[in-house]
């Protein structure tokens, strides 16, 4: 037998409610296990400070305890059968409005679920587009960086004539 | 048939004698059980007659297979629970420690010590020290140490009251004591520090 399965037959061991058998049992474990000792000691104890707790008398019922039962009974007679059927219906109404409110969950669930997964869908031919878009600004990126490239070479061809002429002009003329 | 099953029986069929009869059995057991969980002797009464109250009201819907004890004892302590929640007061941490003689007698009570042998003045002193011991308990803990310790409730009987298995009883034991034992071996602690110094 196992220290915790013992140590579970403590609180009957201290009510005297277990068989001859496993009371010998658990007495052998207590000779020799000293958190179980400990655990009888704690039980042994707390009884103790409980019972010393009612060293007083409780006060006793009046002679006429139970006729004021009556009297506060029919004071609230009116009251309970007032609020009796009411409290039946909200007591029966609680497992309706638990179930309504399971469907109501898993309904809205399904319909945020099914809305999110159209929205993915029309996401992807955006995607598509997006791409096609972008590949193509590229393309004219690429055209108008060459047309500008080119223009460049034209300044500059044309700076270039123009710078000459002027040298050419003045030979001409000596 | 118990004389409870008779009566409550008689009860269901309207007999207001009958409910008479067993308020009057009960009473003393109620009252009891209630002084222990308030330790307020003026409110003992309301709540005793609260707790009729409500068991007059249900005795309709009591099957009659069931324990009405458990069923006494449960409403009862509830009712104990609604009064300790209103009047919200805070647990006391125990300033007022115990005396050396104090905790030989609560480690020795009952085997050695009886409580008949004590004078008066030493009686309510063990029993003012193990009352503010008890305060700082949880109301939970402290119904279930009382039903066990004092009603000498069995864990069979507490397993109707408390509608839980016995494994999970023991459990709940074996923290409340362990929690009161801290509280008990704390005070301890202080009353040897005040000593020392």
């Amino acid at each position: 037998m196992s220290h915790q399965n013992l140590k579970g037959w403590l609180e009957d061991y201290a009510e005297n409610s277990l068989s001859a058998e496993m009371t010998q049992d658990l007495e052998q474990h207590l000779a020799m296990c000293r958190d179980c000792q400990e655990q009888l000691r704690t039980i042994r104890l707390t009884a103790n400070i409980l019972r010393a707790s009612s060293l007083d008398e409780a006060p006793a019922p009046a002679a006429g305890f139970a006729r004021s039962v009556f009297l506060a009974i029919e004071q609230q007679r009116e009251n309970y059968f007032f609020w009796s059927p009411l409290r039946l219906v909200a007591l029966k109404a609680v497992p309706v409005m638990a179930v309504l409110a399971v469907a109501l969950g898993s309904f809205a669930y399904t319909q945020i679920s099914s809305e999110l997964n159209a929205q993915q869908l029309s996401e992807e031919p955006l995607l598509e587009t997006s791409l096609e878009l972008s590949s193509k600004w590229g393309q004219e990126a690429a055209v108008f960086s060459e047309q500008i490239s080119q223009d460049k070479e034209q300044v500059v061809s044309t700076l270039l004539e123009a710078e000459t002429l002027p040298q050419e002009q003045g030979k001409e003329s000596k | 048939m118990t004389i409870d099953k008779e009566l409550i029986q008689r009860c269901q069929q309207g007999d207001q004698a009958a409910f008479e009869l067993l308020v009057k059995k009960h009473e003393r057991r109620v009252f009891g059980l209630v002084y222990q969980m308030v330790r307020q002797p003026s409110e003992v009464e309301d709540i005793a007659q609260e707790v009729f109250t409500k068991i007059y009201f249900s005795l309709p819907q009591f099957r009659i297979e069931a324990s009405f004890e458990a069923w006494l004892y449960r409403i009862t302590i509830n009712q104990c629970y609604d009064y300790l929640r209103k009047r919200k007061r805070e647990a006391q941490v125990t300033e007022s420690d115990l005396s050396d003689e104090e905790a030989a007698f609560f480690e020795r009570f009952g085997s050695i010590t009886q409580p008949r042998h004590l004078d008066i003045s030493k009686r309510l002193e063990l029993r003012q020290t193990a009352e503010r011991l008890l305060s700082v308990l949880p109301p939970k803990d402290r119904s279930l140490l009382i039903l066990k310790e004092i009603e000498d409730l069995s864990i069979e009987e507490l397993t109707q009251v408390f509608k839980s298995s016995a494994s999970a009883i023991k459990l709940r034991l074996f923290r409340a004591r362990n929690h009161l034992k801290a509280v008990y071996e704390k005070s301890c602690k202080k009353e040897k520090g005040k000593q020392r110094v």
